[in-house]
């Protein structure tokens, strides 16, 4: 929560909405097990095996940090301009 | 009483005091008791020497203390164990070309950052780079992992370490822990004081998580238990004829009133009891050998011109930048040596415990706790830090039995069925932590600046 509130710059209300769609997408879609997807897209023949995720779910919390730590980095007041504290 | 707590007799008044305290658990409770407080406190004497060069000599705000205990901690797994050759048979080539494939992919994106102007094209470059990195790595990785993972997994199911003496992990834990400190510090040092607070926090969790769930590194959430020591076993002592010999020998005038049959029996306690309290005082040996070398090191460096110029660093930045010092570069080199301590602290401490537990490193215990073993030991001053760790570690521990206590003391009139009591009764561990915050709000309002506060060289001109 506290990641999504400096992602999207403290001090502005779109950017608090925009920096949790943020967060909350990226882990999801990093950790999401495309399996299901996979299976519905390919004929039977290429059926994936395993559960075909990037990351394991455990790492849902660190994706958050490293887009904190890099959104801190190249823009320290956040995707939205709001305070520096 | 003023004159009594001036600036230079405050340092071994506090020794003085958190001597005795010791004894008087040791007289209280028991001796071994009162020795494995005492290794711990020396273990956290040197953490926050780590975290005092970091936050009091330069001012870098390492919420990251965790982390690097943690790398320290898997140091002492990596040299110890054995290795499992059989997994290094099934996985180690997958495992060796995918960690080239990483150390390329790095070059590369170097090269491509230094070789292209700033532009679209750059970031386009670099995102295709690492998306295919990923999948060409993960190629080899995944099944390596998979092999490694199934070598007898109740057992090992990883790579296993160097089969060397585990002493020789609080070097590679200080070696290990500088390096991620540098890489972190690199990234993160540009970052102002609150800002890099949050970042050392975040990188300190991602790397616990990296060690609860790469099981082929260190085994994950399945733990790596039974250790190597630099100490003989108890057992393996009880059995040595010397250390017999020595007990008889120092315990022979309470031996001699007893009668001939009870004397085996006797003698088998005391064996029994001394071969534990003998263990425990090798390690305080090996512990107190490391703390004196650090502190008398940080005590060397906190007075040498680069430890004034630390604290010119600390105390205006600015004024030191234009001055003509290097303050990022400073900072760096100054978060890397903190972090090396810490390190240092963090193998001793797994090879003192013989297990390997990530689950256990929880930032309350292994951060905030080391923190304010810093700040109410007195930041800035190095006897302060090993005060403050040996007197929070104290109270942490003596907290429970002083909050049973204090709760059997109020509950002592109720009825022994009343339902409050019986709350009362369950609830003294949690005190826990309220002693914790009264300490150190005692602290704050009263010595604001710690029990032993940082020595101001006030120069008249």
């Amino acid at each position: 929560m506290f990641a999504a509130a400096i992602v999207g710059g403290i001090g502005s209300p779109i950017g608090a909405v925009v920096g949790g769609f943020v967060i909350a997408f990226s882990e999801v879609i990093v950790t999401y097990a495309y399996k299901k997807f996979f299976i519905y897209l390919l004929p039977e023949s290429l059926e994936p095996s395993g559960l075909m995720q990037f990351l394991s779910t455990d790492y849902k919390f660190a994706v958050s940090f490293i887009i904190l730590v890099v959104v801190l980095l190249i823009r320290p007041t956040g995707i939205f301009k709001g305070q520096s504290i | 009483m003023k004159a009594l707590l001036n600036q230079q007799n405050r340092a071994p008044l506090a020794f003085a005091v958190m001597g005795l305290l010791l004894v008087g658990v040791g007289m209280g409770q028991s001796w071994p008791f009162a020795l494995a407080i005492l290794n711990l406190c020396l273990i956290s004497a040197v953490m926050s020497l780590g975290v005092n060069i970091q936050w009091g000599y330069a001012g870098l705000l390492n919420l990251g203390v965790m982390g690097f205990t943690a790398l320290g901690g898997l140091a002492a797994v990596l040299v110890s164990e054995a290795p499992v050759l059989e997994a290094w048979s099934v996985g180690g080539q997958g495992m060796a070309v995918s960690f080239i494939l990483v150390v390329i992919t790095i070059i590369l994106s170097i090269l491509v950052y230094r070789n292209m102007a700033a532009s679209w094209q750059r970031r386009l470059t670099l995102t295709g780079l690492y998306i295919g990195a990923y999948f060409v790595i993960n190629h080899f990785y995944g099944p390596a992992v998979y092999a490694i993972e199934s070598v007898n997994p109740a057992t090992s199911g990883f790579l296993g370490g160097m089969g060397m003496p585990v002493i020789f992990s609080w070097v590679l834990g200080g070696v290990m822990a500088a390096g991620v400190a540098w890489v972190v510090g690199k990234i993160t040092l540009g970052l102002r004081s609150d800002y890099l607070a949050i970042a050392t926090l975040g990188i300190s969790e991602i790397i616990i998580a990296i060690l609860k769930n790469e099981d082929w590194l260190a085994r994950g959430v399945k733990n790596v238990a039974g250790l190597d020591r630099p100490v003989p076993f108890e057992l393996e002592l009880q059995a040595t004829p010397w250390f017999v010999d020595m007990v008889q020998s120092l315990f022979s005038g309470r031996l001699a009133e007893l009668l001939d049959t009870q004397r085996a029996d006797a003698l088998q306690q005391l064996v029994i009891q001394s071969s534990s309290i003998f263990v425990k005082l090798c390690y305080t040996g090996l512990f107190s050998v490391v703390l004196v070398v650090v502190l008398l090191l940080s005590m060397k460096a906190l007075n040498s011109p680069w430890g004034r110029m630390m604290r010119a660093i600390r105390d205006n930045e600015e004024a030191a930048n234009a001055m003509g010092k290097n303050v990022v570069r400073q900072h760096l080199q100054v978060f890397v040596l903190g972090s090396a301590v810490v390190g240092i602290a963090g193998a001793m401490l797994v090879t003192l415990d013989g297990q390997f537990t990530p689950t256990a490193y929880q930032p309350l215990r292994f951060t905030f706790l080391v923190w304010l073993m810093v700040i109410i030991g007195g930041s800035g001053n190095n006897l302060g830090a090993v005060f403050g760790g040996f007197f929070i570690w104290f109270m942490w521990i003596e907290a429970e039995p002083l909050s049973i206590a204090f709760m059997d003391l109020i509950t002592a009139g109720m009825e022994q069925t009343s339902d409050l009591r019986k709350h009362l009764l369950k609830s003294a561990p949690h005190l826990r932590l309220f002693i914790m915050g009264l300490v150190l709000l005692l602290t704050m309002r009263f010595m604001p600046r710690g029990i032993i506060p940082e020595e101001t060289r006030l120069h008249s001109v």
